[in-house]
């Protein structure tokens, strides 16, 4: 019997799930797919929240760690992106917490290599995130969970252990300093850049 | 007249104003310009880019997945033999560890060349009828050349990496699939070429001096740069750029390393 073709989404979601059942199986090549697949989204959100290369590359691999060993618990309640980005920031947010005495800021080039964009103009990425990286940690968390990763304050404060309120005070704090760092690096290529993404 | 603190332009970028504020953005421009521009960073901070794990992430990633046992080990002669420290990973694995240590009966990185070659010469042998294929993992990202194992990618995309190929029918999605996954493969080799040719943390001295070798990537760098602004959306362009900057980079940590043991303190 002649079967019709199986729609995009629907494939890559059969795919991704017999990945998915295989890596929790511990075969490598899957494993490594969903690495190659899913690396970069992992280390982008725990390399805003760590603010240093070093301390992001532990933590991702944490994280690579962990969701290996939960694999077999995986039962796809959440999508499989979903449930890793919840690791991710969760291992990032609990690593900061350990790692807080060593903290020190510290003015570097990043060692981070941004994945080609998908629009928008790399050296204004690269401005913004030299001007996230100058954020003091607290504020930053705040900032890259609420305007990058997109989490309410609700979230953020069930995350970070603050109440509501407190989230959004560090969040405007935080947008100001971000302002402030990105107003000396030309705020009208930033205007401009944001409109070139949105049109 | 008192302009609105910080904060409360940076509220007002994603919160109504109360009607006291209201009013004073109404008669003053200065702050109406500074909640628009908050409001585009706000923006701009949403449509960020992801981020590209530093070069050695996966091989120190894989030691430490076998040294857990979370990797289902093949018969093999030669395995790491034992798990690395933190710092240790954080480097990624040296040569040795990428060419004999790991999890598989095989250095993954030969794996990684031998399933290029399959696939490219897959393709030249007319892979088309699909027999080596295994349809249902199509797209994945990291073609295997384990006996018996399927290639990860379908004869479409296969196809396509076929230089002397004619028409190809792929998809935009799957032709960025292609791009960036033969982009990694690309980094990887590049990274694979300069450990064995240069040693892993010696600075690049084997093409000169280093220094110069960095200013030429800065002026590259521009370059390509410049290149992106002019066609955002090009990933050849784009493509080039992210080699550029791994190289700059890999450039610079060796200057560092080679700075840090000239320092007598």
């Amino acid at each position: 019997m002649e079967r019709g073709p199986v729609p995009r989404g629907r494939k890559r979601a059969m795919m991704e799930t017999r990945l998915i059942e295989r890596a929790s199986d511990g075969d490598p090549l899957a494993i490594r797919a969903l690495y190659e697949r899913y690396a970069p989204r992992v280390y982008a959100v725990i390399r805003r929240i760590a603010g240093d290369d070093d301390l992001a590359q532990d933590y991702a691999q944490d994280t690579w760690l962990r969701a290996v060993r939960a694999l077999p618990t995986f039962r796809g309640d959440a999508r499989f992106s979903t449930w890793l980005h919840r690791i991710a920031v969760n291992t990032a947010l609990e690593g900061h917490r350990r790692n807080k005495r060593h903290q020190t800021r510290r003015e570097k080039l990043p060692d981070t290599v941004p994945a080609p964009p998908e629009n928008g103009d790399p050296l204004l990425e690269s401005r913004l995130e030299a001007a996230l990286d100058r954020v003091p940690e607290g504020m930053r968390r705040v900032l890259v969970l609420h305007d990058v990763e997109g989490y309410t304050h609700e979230e953020i404060g069930g995350l970070l252990g603050i109440n509501p309120g407190t989230s959004k005070s560090q969040l405007f704090k935080a947008r100001a300093r971000m302002r402030d760092f990105l107003r000396d690096t030309g705020a009208s290529d930033l205007e401009a850049g944001v409109e070139s993404w949105n049109t | 007249m008192e302009h609105l603190t910080p904060e409360t332009l940076a509220r007002l970028a994603d919160e109504a104003a109360d009607p006291t504020e209201a009013a004073h953005l109404d008669q003053c421009r200065r702050c109406r310009d500074e909640v628009q521009a908050l409001q585009a960073q706000v923006r701009a901070l949403s449509h960020l880019s992801d981020l590209r794990p530093p070069p050695g992430d996966w091989e120190a990633l894989e030691v430490r997945l076998g040294a857990e046992g979370l990797l289902r080990r093949e018969p093999t002669e030669t395995l790491t033999a034992s798990a690395p420290s933190r710092g240790e990973s954080r480097r990624g694995a040296g040569p040795g560890q990428g060419l004999g240590g790991g999890w598989g009966a095989g250095p993954s990185w030969l794996q990684v060349a031998a399933a290029v070659l399959l696939l490219v010469g897959g393709a030249g042998l007319g892979v088309g009828a699909g027999t080596l294929m295994d349809q249902g993992e199509r797209g994945a990202p990291f073609p295997s050349a384990s006996a018996g194992e399927p290639v990860g990618l379908d004869p479409v995309m296969l196809a396509a990496l076929d230089p002397s190929g004619g028409e190809v029918d792929l998809s935009l999605e799957d032709a960025e699939e292609l791009v960036r996954l033969t982009e990694q493969w690309h980094l990887t080799a590049l990274t694979r070429y300069r450990d064995r040719a240069l040693g892993r943390d010696a600075p690049p001295t084997g093409h000169g001096d280093p220094l110069t070798r960095y200013a030429a990537l800065e002026a590259l760098m521009a370059a390509s740069q410049a290149a992106v602004r002019e066609v955002p959306t090009d990933p050849f362009l784009n493509g080039l750029l992210v080699n550029m900057r791994a190289e700059r980079e890999a450039t610079l940590r060796g200057l560092r390393a080679a700075s840090t043991a000239d320092n007598w303190y």
